[in-house]
């Protein structure tokens, strides 16, 4: 891509929470595990957490994408909106591929899971080549408030990469980005709603601009609840403690 | 994990409107989650009548700041951007941006400030550079 400000502008939606360090052409199970799916299916998957173990699963390959997709109420978050079934393909085969610690060191080949590169597959997403000028699809995809597709294109993303664009005196394209090892295959100029850490930065391609909004955690209670879970809470000591 | 260490029993949700819904129905008691997406959440559902607690502003790893990122080569590109925030931030534009939404602005902290230094001329296009300074004080 040519540098600077001639080309066309783009941006892409990220879920912010789940910004991770990765520049993969594919879906990189292993950083998945070790962020998202290991806080409840431990050591990516070979032990027990607030999940079973997933290596040497007596589960069907069905079952397996059928409750990624899907999920189990109160224990295993649905995931049917993020992952195309290329993705799921690939996490079962890792899932099949776990081999404990001791056994994987024994083999000589090292790591068994080989994902094979391939293209993002560009009439699956609304995937706006920055090259090629905007375009818009009608998917469904629906993040507000960062960025919607229903409808007409809105959000706090989309809204601040039009002013940035308009200021900036580029056309604005817009890639839509779910996971952040999509990142990669989209090839934007730049991401919104990057996480300024530089832990969560360090294995990634972005440097980010100064900071301008301060995310974090709040908690969300009946407005009728008696009990109070601040001070229940806070009251609590911590597990170190 | 920090409300694990607390002794609470926590849920795995994987999208913050179904834990609000969850918190609605009774199914739990609260929900952790990111400014942004409670205040929408509230704004389109007041029905649902949830109120959300700002408690742990003080925990550093429950807190992060928001940026754009962009490709490291791209330092041209980083400075017009950071110009083009700071001038949004300090006219009120960006705050108003969040409005729309129904969330409330929260500006980024921290330690080390950016501040407009000095101008530049790069080609034909003039440009703010923007850096940290341990003199500025915001």
């Amino acid at each position: 891509m040519t540098k600077g400000l001639g080309r066309v502008g783009s941006v892409v939606l990220l879920v912010a929470a789940w910004i991770a360090p990765a520049a993969a052409d594919h879906i990189d199970v292993p950083n998945l595990f070790a962020s998202v799916c290991g806080f409840c299916h431990e050591d990516g998957g070979r032990k027990a957490g607030e999940g079973p173990r997933l290596m040497n699963s007596e589960r069907s390959d069905e079952y397996i994408r059928d409750r990624i997709r899907n999920g189990r109420r109160g224990r295993m978050p649905a995931f049917g909106k993020m992952f195309p079934e290329e993705d799921l393909d690939e996490i079962v085969a890792y899932i099949r591929a776990l081999k404990s610690r001791e056994e994987a060191s024994a083999q000589s080949t090292g790591n068994s899971f080989r994902p094979s590169p391939r293209r993002w597959p560009v009439s699956r997403s609304s995937r706006a080549p920055c090259r090629h000028g905007p375009s818009r699809t009608s998917n469904a995809a629906n993040a507000l408030p960062f960025a919607g597709r229903k409808g007409e294109p809105r959000g706090i993303q989309l809204d601040l990469a039009r002013v940035i664009a308009e200021r900036l005196g580029v056309r604005l394209s817009v890639d839509w980005v779910i996971l952040s090892y999509q990142m990669k295959r989209a090839d934007c100029d730049i991401v919104m709603g990057t996480i300024a850490d530089r832990e969560a930065l360090k294995d990634s391609r972005l440097k980010v601009s100064r900071p301008c909004f301060r995310s974090g955690v709040v908690l969300a209670v009946r407005r009728k609840s008696t009990a109070s879970p601040a001070s229940r809470i806070r009251s609590r000591p911590t597990a170190s403690a | 994990m920090t409300l694990e260490q607390r002794g609470l029993t926590t849920i795995p949700f994987a999208f913050e409107d179904e834990m609000m819904a969850a918190v609605a129905s009774g199914e739990i008691d609260m929900a952790a989650v990111t400014p942004i997406s409670a205040g929408w959440f509230l704004r389109e559902n007041p029905e649902f009548g949830l109120r959300l607690l700002d408690i742990f502003a003080d925990i550093g790893e429950l807190n992060w700041n928001l940026a754009v990122g962009m490709r490291r080569s791209d330092r041209f590109l980083r400075r017009k951007v950071n110009g083009i925030l700071e001038d949004l931030i300090a006219t009120g534009e960006l705050a108003e941006l969040y409005a729309r939404y129904g969330i409330a602005y929260r500006p980024p902290v921290y330690r080390k400030p950016f501040r407009v230094e000095r101008k530049t001329r790069l080609g034909e296009q003039e440009c703010v550079r923007l850096g940290y300074s341990r003199q500025c004080a915001r």
